[in-house]
């Protein structure tokens, strides 16, 4: 007996209902509303396009395997999108075990340099376009170690407390504080080249 | 500025300070010029990023995407690793992983069954036989092997007897799924 429900026009919490009892129509329907944020987030983590694909279907299978675990206490997106980010942080973890060359990131990932930044004093993102400042901001963001990139990705776009961030990221309320601080400053200050660079 | 100072201002727009640290940061911003500067650089870059959020949309199309989906969500066992033992009853038609459910659940049963009934066969026959010489050498000969076999679809399961050593042994081999 096929099942002829219009998933289209159902609301998440039916989709979840329906999904629960083993129908892939209802967790498709799903994945179609959503597929578009999570990708993006795996996107914003992991920097590379077929990463971010991969990781993000990924995290769909095993929202199916847990939908029995979501009791409706923050939004699915929101549930969804821990799964996400747990994921990308364990293959970020994977990934760092492997020494890297660059000065940047090691400068990053040891800090300090923050205290001595000096302040950018002109607003690095007035007079600009929509789409030119997001373009701007995503490059700056591929330009952080991965570390003060989750934090700044948890802090400013998913909304965590200090002491949410520490418990995703397996670190000290201390270590969130400082490395966002470095994530803003730095951020700050590579908007402020980018538009040095215009002007010249 | 010290630096304790700066973490401040970042936690105090945070809003992560008590009543009592933030009446202290806001002494030191009427007081320190620089400390003004660095709240009005960090508020700017956190408006931003929350206004401008770089968003990307997934380069598949809904098939395609959720083809990749579909595999791997079938290819699990009912229930998923997640919820072992945990069944869901289906609406319309059963999927691949149903199948792959069902026999499993056979396996598990007919593997150490097809086991014990093969060895119950060794012991009753080797009832009949006479314990074979001491000799260092013959507890490592089967010259004299009888192998009984019971394949099934999913089970092969082999035994093999040796009247002069006194010994058997069962092989049980699943097949791939």
């Amino acid at each position: 007996m096929s099942n002829s429900k219009d998933y289209s026009v159902a609301a998440d919490d039916e989709l979840i209902r329906d999904s629960r009892m083993g129908e892939t129509l209802a967790f498709e329907e799903l994945v179609y509303r959503h597929r578009d944020k999570i990708y993006a987030r795996a996107l914003q983590m992991l920097r590379s396009p077929e990463e971010a694909l991969d990781l993000s279907q990924e995290a769909w299978v095993k929202a199916w395997q847990r939908l029995d675990m979501f009791h409706g206490e923050s939004s699915f997106l929101t549930w969804m999108t821990r799964i996400t980010i747990n994921l990308c942080l364990d293959r970020l973890r994977k990934l760092k075990r492997q020494p890297s060359d660059s000065i940047e990131e090691m400068e990053s990932t040891v800090g300090g340099v923050e205290k001595y930044m000096p302040v950018v004093h002109v607003n690095p993102t007035e007079n600009l376009e929509r789409s030119e400042l997001r373009q701007r901001i995503d490059k700056a963001l591929s330009q952080l170690s991965y570390e003060h990139r989750t934090v700044l990705i948890l802090h400013e776009f998913e909304g965590l407390e200090y002491k949410e961030i520490a418990k995703v990221m397996q670190c000290s309320i201390g270590t969130v504080m400082s490395r966002l601080f470095y994530a803003r400053r730095k951020m700050a200050a590579l908007m402020a080249s980018y538009k040095r660079e215009e002007l010249t | 500025m010290n630096f304790e100072q700066q973490i401040k201002i970042q936690s105090y727009l945070d809003g992560e300070l008590s009543l009592a640290e933030r009446k202290q940061v806001e002494v030191w911003l009427e007081q320190d010029q620089q400390l003004r500067q660095l709240r009005d650089e960090l508020q700017q870059m956190s408006a931003a990023l929350r206004r401008h959020e770089p968003v990307e949309g997934v380069p598949d199309t809904r098939e395609f995407y959720w083809t990749g989906i579909e595999r791997a969500i079938q290819s699990q066992p009912l229930g998923g690793a997640e919820s072992v033992g945990h069944r869901r009853p289906f609406i319309g038609q059963p999927t691949a992983s149903f199948r792959d459910w069902a026999r499993s659940w056979w396996l598990r049963l007919a593997v150490p069954a097809a086991a014990a009934v093969l060895l119950v066969v060794a012991v009753l026959s080797n009832r009949e036989t006479e314990p074979p010489p001491q000799s260092a050498s013959s507890v490592t000969q089967l010259d004299d092997l009888r192998d009984i076999e019971i394949p099934t679809d999913d089970v092969n399961t082999f035994a093999f007897h040796s009247e002069a050593a006194g010994m058997t042994v069962v092989w049980v081999e699943t097949v791939g799924q």
